[in-house]
């Protein structure tokens, strides 16, 4: 069966997904890459070149290396005048005003280069697949013309392609995120790409959007955040060696890429190196550049460009008639909007709404065309639509901790089962209590649930083995199921709509538990520390008690004030993990010497166990907390 | 017995969850492999190794500066050895441009020098970055410059 594919005809680079499996893949083109370059080159032995290899020979055959056709697809001559001064090689009119490219003699229609990207697109496709491409959904910016539309369609027909339609790229973008679902939803989609700033507002209602507004910047790119870098550095080396880096090309190409790289790692780092050894030279030997460049450095150098995106998001939301307490959902697109400068304007101007960025920004436009070209072609209707549990799931545990049981975005249904133990010596009960959320305590998360398991027969603590599963079906119904592993006693909880939380809710829970990382963690450790120092005391306790009067005297009463001590910490829940640490290396370091004095009594009975994880090989984690 | 058509339902209700089942277990073993795969394996040590080819880039730059007779030079060109050994083991090593004709499928032109008697248009004159095949697939492009 031909395949369809989702093709996002960019002014830089073009990607093309396909749906796979019912979900959307994207494609690898010859060259191991995801992106293509959106040029095209005509060598002089003939050859026509596109993509990667094209844009590597561009320096040489400038005149004949076309690129941003986009800028130029389905307009007039007379409208493209500013275009072609950014450009090298020779547009010229052709009949009726039209736009041509003259190369070696011969004239070229822009959708006639844009069929050249689209084709090695399917071809590539085609190989990836092994099987033909035939039919492709293409995107377009949301403000173009009848014109520009049909001349990109053509573009299509022209590479051999069935188009199946036309979409918008912020109207892809929203299908990447499932927002056609929504009921009825007002979106903002900014678009920084590499060259280009778009922004978009859409309305959503059954399945069908509605562009309100577009507005941009059609000269503003992750390309201009990069030549601040250049310059910055190339003015910064002039100063110190009085020697212009912009000057040389191969020194311009080094600092080129170094600056591209800097960007990207100050989008992860606060502070990055950048480093080019024997950068040039000149009488008095090679010289070196070596700087290290700060995100706010980096920001300060490029503020004015971050300023400049935010004419343009007022602009659409003015001519929609709207203001920002409208705006249901926002959508990065564009490997720009990685920057933290960028994402911090975006949250600024939607006072702090928080924009959906999961889908990968360069990407994310091809995903929505090939779900809707695989709507189109009738391959998604029968894909059954799997949830995931937006928060994690488990209980409480020892201490107040929580312990996870069904991490969050796991796809259900799914069962997981594991076993517990008790924390007290005869407890005949365990208090399950449910928990959903992200925070390391049990306290900070959400209760959906608890019951209680009895009847436990009485043994010494850790011995009991409790199996406990969460178990949750496809419509998100979680049941919690105890069971005394000796006993076969069980006791159930089920939970409707576990998974039924509105965004903002799971947005506001997993930013809670990001915020509180650091604290929590120490919580954590502090609670492990005690619940750690507890069961050493109880170890040795219960060793002094087997050896009775065989036990050293002064090494007796040397255990049982340490073993107080390490109560009156518990019960005031000390948060001293230094102190408790020692405490529970001191103590074992007894029980190793009570455990030898008694290694000659043929009564022991239970190796001592030396820290939380020991116990039984398939007895997880914790204990439960006291029961009652 | 005759089943009745709630027995069926039934029957069906219970299969079809199994059928979620196994697909929400490819779904959650796909994301696994998948972070998996994004972790570890080839594409992790493509990235490696071309972090690494910038240093030996370095290394050749201070190389090219160095004179035999100073000290340590002979040092750094068996580091250097070293270094070009073990990426060999790996399957990484570089190819020659210089006087081969450009050709975009492994060079990437970064400018132009005029074509005299030596060197004919079209060949590539100087090598700026060297390129470098891993198991003989395209690992980095040249950098090069071309006669024209």
């Amino acid at each position: 069966m031909a395949k369809s594919v989702g093709i996002d005809l960019g002014t830089t680079n073009s990607v093309v997904a396909v749906m796979e499996g019912g979900k959307p893949t994207v494609i690898v083109n010859s060259e191991g890459s995801r992106l293509t370059p959106s040029v095209v080159a005509f060598t002089r032995t003939g050859e026509r070149l596109v993509g990667q290899l094209a844009k590597r020979q561009a320096v040489l055959n400038a005149e004949n290396t076309i690129y941003s056709a986009k800028r130029f697809i389905g307009r007039r001559y007379s409208e493209v005048q500013e275009e072609i001064k950014n450009v090298p090689f020779k547009v010229v009119a052709g009949e009726n005003d039209a736009v041509r490219f003259e190369i070696m003699g011969k004239l070229y229609a822009p959708e006639e280069i844009s069929a050249l990207v689209l084709r090695k697109l399917a071809d590539d496709a085609t190989k990836y697949l092994g099987e033909k491409v035939t039919d492709a959904v293409i995107t377009v910016p949301a403000y173009f013309n009848d014109a520009q539309r049909q001349a990109t369609k053509d573009a299509g027909k022209i590479a051999g392609l069935n188009v199946l339609r036309i979409i918008n790229e912020p109207t892809a973008a929203a299908l990447a995120y499932g927002l056609d679902k929504k009921k009825n939803e007002t979106i903002l989609v900014f678009d920084l790409g590499g060259g280009t700033f778009d922004v978009s507002i859409l309305d959503v209602g059954d399945g069908v959007f509605e562009v309100k507004s577009t507005s941009g910047d059609t000269h503003l790119g992750g390309d201009d955040f990069d030549k601040r870098i250049v310059d910055w550095l190339a003015e910064e080396f002039q100063r110190e060696n009085g020697i212009d880096l912009r000057k040389d090309r191969q020194a311009l190409q080094r600092l080129t890429e170094a600056a591209e790289k800097a960007k990207i790692e100050l989008s992860s780092m606060m502070e990055t190196h950048i480093s080019l050894p024997f950068i040039t030279a000149d009488a008095t030997g090679p010289k070196h550049l070596d700087k290290n460049l700060s995100r706010a450095k980096f920001d300060q150098l490029t503020h004015d460009l971050v300023d400049r995106c935010v004419g343009p998001v007022k602009q659409a939301l003015s001519d929609a008639k709207l203001t920002e307490d409208d705006i249901d959902e926002i959508i990065l697109v564009g490997g720009a909007t990685r920057m933290p400068s960028i994402q911090a304007l975006v949250r600024r101007l939607m006072k702090g709404k928080e924009p959906n960025q999961s889908v990968n920004p360069d990407e994310v436009v091809a995903i929505g065309a090939a779900i809707q070209a695989g709507v189109l072609a009738g391959e998604v209707k029968d894909v059954v639509l799997l949830d995931v549990t937006p928060l994690s799931l488990g209980l409480e545990t020892l201490g107040g901790v929580m312990t996870k049981i069904v991490e969050r975005n796991t796809t259900v249904p799914v069962r997981r089962t594991e076993v517990f133990s008790t924390a007290d010596d005869n407890q005949t009960a365990v208090d399950v209590h449910v928990l959903q959320g992200e925070r390391e305590l049990a306290r900070d998360n959400r209760t959906i649930g608890h019951f209680r398991l009895e009847g436990i027969r009485p043994a010494p603590r850790g011995a009991p083995q409790i199996e406990v599963t969460f178990d949750i079906d496809a419509n998100g119904i979680l049941t919690v199921t105890a069971k005394d592993r000796d006993t076969g006693k069980e006791q159930k909880i089920t939970i409707s709509g576990s998974t039924q939380l509105s965004k903002e809710e799971v947005d506001r829970m997993v930013r809670d538990a990001q915020t509180h990382a650091e604290e929590d963690r120490r919580h954590r450790e502090e609670v492990e520390a005690r619940n750690n120092a507890d069961a050493m005391a109880h170890q040795v306790e219960k060793q002094l008690r087997e050896l009775g009067d065989r036990a050293p005297a002064n090494e007796k009463a040397r255990a049982e004030q340490m073993i107080n001590q390490v109560r009156e910490l518990v019960r005031t829940q000390s948060t001293d993990i230094a102190q408790l640490k020692q405490l529970t290396g001191d103590l074992q370091q007894i029980l190793y010497g009570l455990t030898s004095a008694a290694a000659s009594q043929p009564q022991q009975t239970e190796q001592a166990r030396q820290d939380d994880s020991g116990g039984p090989d398939d007895v997880v984690d914790a204990d439960f907390k006291k029961a009652g | 017995m005759e089943r009745t058509i709630e027995d069926v339902e039934q029957d069906l209700k219970t299969e079809h969850g199994l059928y979620l089942r196994a697909l929400a277990d490819f779904d959650n073993y796909r994301r696994r492999v998948d972070r998996e795969r994004s972790h570890s394996g080839r594409e992790a040590l493509r990235g490696f190794i071309l972090s690494l080819l910038d240093v030996v880039d370095d290394l050749e730059r201070l190389l090219k500066f160095a004179e035999d007779d100073k000290p340590f030079v002979k040092e750094v060109r068996l580091v250097h050895r070293k270094l070009m050994d073990l990426l060999e083991k790996v399957g990484v090593r570089p190819f020659e441009s210089v006087g081969k004709p450009f050709d975009p499928s492994l060079h990437e032109a970064v400018a132009t020098a005029p074509a005299d008697e030596r060197i004919q248009e079209g060949l590539v004159v100087q090598e700026v970055r060297r390129g470098y095949l891993w198991d003989n697939d395209l690992l980095r492009t040249a950098h090069v410059v071309v006669a024209v």
